[in-house]
């Protein structure tokens, strides 16, 4: 089972929306940076079949410095707003600070998306006093917003199991509820291409560690360089990744494109027998 | 245009005489890795001399000895925060630096690849102990002819070739 302070998702693959609260994030550029287009953005994707909403204030990329305060103060009246607007959605911060952590669980958040291999430990501790959930993400030993420089890995998948597994069992031991952690393998974090493409062919190793798999793959660079093409142009390619993944297995995928996913994967929970078709006619009629 | 034995210097620990396979396993290539991958300096080298006879030297910054007459293969770089998406993203410092290693490149004067070091550390240098145990290691001077720099992705890559008197 997964489930976030109470709320119990779906047994099926699952979508978590990006939403970005910065001026400068990759692929939206600062789109829903204002607080009125960022609320939007979210009124639409919980309509579009989000399960999550994954609300961040820092882009990942090395860039201006975002003090905590100020990424408190991005993040924080999104959360406020869709708590009041849709009370069952799963809300996630994607912050690495235990600080704007505890702020966001105060306001309602029930996820924290700590995408850097939790350079703060207290995090789970924050977490575990809200009885929140947490990702559990490998970003391959680097600080925060960070690019990887040649980094080598004797066994790249098998870094990412183990690096894993131990801050999963952490965040357990921290007071986590079990069934409220995810594992990441973070795509592009502290990986070359190559090195995601590896883990992408091999998420059933992730999966079978038994925590549930986050996939983090929209429009990202190991995409863009295995088809040669900007972000925008990346969405064929993150949904073929994404199917495979939710192939072997993966449950919860995070993308800018909510629709498209979720019926990549309704299509893929269909081929492995998870969910039925909507419609059963062809031939039993 | 080589003479002698030919060694590879890179830096890399453990120091020392090394052999081992040119394996890209460790950067994501698929297969099978090889029982002794050599280090990423001196795999690059291994890989440019091919069949050709050489040894492969790692070295941390110190001084050492080479064969008489040897013909060396440096393999080093410059900085990685040329550019906003560099590796290390955009440090203002780090032009001055690869202009630094260059002139020294073209001058052809081995004691001015002794980089300041915390400065290259800084700036993701990861030729710095290359440079420094050539600057400490290699006596005279040479004809130099620099026949490639450029910085395509952030970081500092240059070609040069000396030719001792």
């Amino acid at each position: 089972m997964l489930a976030f302070r109470g709320k119990v998702l779906p047994e099926t693959s699952l979508v978590m929306a990006i939403v970005n609260r910065t001026p400068d994030s990759f692929f939206d550029k600062g789109r829903t940076f204002g607080l009125g287009a960022a609320l939007e953005r979210v009124d639409q994707m919980v309509a579009e079949g989000a399960h999550l909403v994954d609300i961040g204030g820092v882009k990942a990329a090395p860039g201006e410095e975002v003090p905590a305060a100020e990424e408190a103060d991005r993040v924080l009246p999104v959360v406020v707003a869709v708590r009041a607007a849709h009370p069952s959605v799963v809300i996630s911060v994607d912050t690495f600070r235990a600080s704007v952590a505890e702020q966001v669980l105060a306001a309602g958040a029930d996820l924290v998306n700590d995408a850097w291999e939790c350079p703060e430990p207290e995090t789970y501790d924050v977490a575990a006093a809200y009885g929140a959930g947490v990702v559990c993400t490998h970003a391959g030993h680097l600080p925060p917003r960070t690019r990887p420089h040649r980094v080598a890995y004797p066994d790249v998948v098998g870094d990412v199991v183990q690096t894993l597994t131990a801050m999963a069992a952490r965040a357990v031991a921290a007071g986590v509820p079990a069934e409220s952690v995810l594992i990441d393998p973070g795509h592009d974090f502290g990986k070359n291409t190559r090195q995601s493409l590896q883990l992408t062919d091999r998420t059933a190793d992730l999966v079978a560690t038994g925590w549930p798999v986050l996939m983090a793959l929209s429009r990202k660079d190991f995409v863009g360089e295995v088809l040669d093409l900007l972000p925008d142009d990346r969405l064929e390619g993150t949904l073929a990744a994404t199917a495979v993944c939710a192939f072997q297995g993966a449950r919860v995928f995070r993308t800018h494109d909510v629709a498209a996913t979720l019926r990549v994967l309704r299509m893929v929970d269909a081929i492995r027998g998870r969910t039925e078709p909507v419609v059963n006619v062809r031939g039993l009629a | 245009m080589l003479s002698g034995e030919v060694v590879v210097l890179g830096g890399a620990v453990p120091t020392g005489w090394r052999s081992g396979q040119v394996d890209a396993t460790p950067w994501g290539a698929r297969g099978v890795a090889a029982a002794d991958p050599l280090p990423l300096s001196l795999a690059v080298g291994a890989a440019l001399l091919g069949d050709r006879p050489h040894r492969l030297l790692a070295v941390d910054g110190s001084a050492v000895v080479l064969p008489p007459g040897a013909s060396v293969l440096v393999v080093g770089d410059g900085t990685a925060k040329r550019t906003e998406k560099a590796p290390g993203h955009f440090d203002p410092r780090a032009a001055a630096l690869d202009d630094a290693l260059l002139a020294a490149l073209r001058r052809g004067v081995p004691q001015d690849l002794a980089l300041d070091g915390v400065l290259a550390r800084e700036l993701m240098v990861e030729g710095l102990d290359v440079w420094r145990t050539v600057a400490g290691t290699v006596e005279g001077t040479f004809a130099a002819e620099v026949l490639y720099a450029a910085a395509p992705f952030g970081v500092g890559y240059a070609v040069a070739t000396w030719i001792g008197s």
